[in-house]
């Protein structure tokens, strides 16, 4: 009826389409490419619309849209034969940065205790060593800690156990602090501590 | 009774030994034992190691069992693991803010828009 379809339209107006720029900042960051995260914002809405009866109130519909946008990802990497390099790729950890993840905290212990050198790293630098992280760590934070999406929430996109959201955010967000710590040793933010 | 148990307990608790600065070590020295409190026994009684490996869970507000009270109480007050929550509070923060960048275009949504309208879905 055109009546249900614009009472449709309405409240999609209202609920989905104010989430487009963070379901475009997680498209960028399944991505990689400002190109492909545009085609995949569009298909998810069109998707989300065409789905949007099956919307549940009171469900937050930002995790919502994450769900179809992984999904729409996932379908077009297949499409896309690179399925499995990629799986393979995102498997293996950064070997440097896991040694690094553990002492980050202690080698600036002596120093800088606190991590105060975290506020001095420019915005940009945080967004490429997040690129870098795995993407089986990388999704996980951006969701937690960029988006503000609970643990649960997390489990329900990715289709993983909570347990498996709260190691993978461990160990991303640990490889992260290396990177940072790293750039920030680069930029004479901190000093090399003797603790380590 | 159970606001001046809490005084008691950050009192008690944070302002004894210094910052040792040491997050792995058991919360004994500034720990607020001698006055016998069982709220501050417990506090006590958790190792750092155990508290420090739910620090994320603390920080990110995903502490919602009863019997993990005991974690949160020790991170609010334990002087050695305080040096380990500061640093992942700043480095939380410095993820959160990096965040305001990325924004749809103007050109993303108008295509957003019109691919839905032609899809009878918006006007």
């Amino acid at each position: 009826m055109p009546g249900d379809r614009n009472a449709q339209g309405a409240s999609f107006s209202e609920e989905a389409v104010p989430h487009m720029d963070a379901v475009y900042r997680f498209a960028l960051r399944l991505s990689g490419s400002r190109d492909e995260a545009e085609d995949l914002v569009q298909d998810t809405y069109l998707r989300a619309f065409r789905a949007w009866e099956q919307y549940s109130p009171g469900t937050r519909c930002k995790s919502w849209l994450f769900t179809i946008c992984r999904n729409v990802f996932l379908r077009r990497r297949e499409r896309s034969q690179r399925h499995d390099a990629i799986l393979l790729e995102t498997a293996q950890d950064d070997p440097r940065a896991i040694s690094r993840e553990a002492t980050v905290f202690a080698a600036s212990r002596d120093e800088d205790p606190e991590g105060e050198f975290f506020r001095s790293i420019v915005d940009d630098q945080i967004f490429a060593a997040i690129e870098q992280l795995p993407e089986e760590y990388r999704l996980v934070v951006v969701l937690s800690d960029l988006e503000d999406l609970s643990y649960g929430e997390i489990a329900e996109v990715m289709e993983i156990p909570v347990g498996t959201v709260k190691s993978r955010l461990f160990r991303g967000r640990r490889q992260l602090q290396g990177r940072l710590y790293d750039y920030a040793l680069e930029m004479g933010y901190i000093s090399e501590g003797g603790d380590k | 009774m159970a606001f001046f148990d809490s005084l008691k307990r950050l009192f008690g608790g944070a302002g004894q030994n210094g910052r040792s600065g040491d997050a792995t070590s058991p919360v004994t020295g500034g720990s607020p034992t001698a006055s016998g409190s069982t709220d501050e026994a417990a506090v006590a009684m958790i190792p750092c190691e155990e508290a420090s490996a739910r620090l994320f869970e603390y920080l990110d507000g995903e502490l919602e069992d009863v019997s993990e009270e005991e974690v949160r109480r020790h991170l609010e007050v334990c002087e050695a693991c305080y040096p380990r929550v500061q640093f992942e509070k700043h480095f939380l923060e410095a993820l959160r803010r990096s965040q305001d960048g990325g924004r749809a275009s103007e050109s993303l949504r108008a295509r957003v828009l019109q691919s839905l309208a032609g899809d009878e879905g918006l006007d």
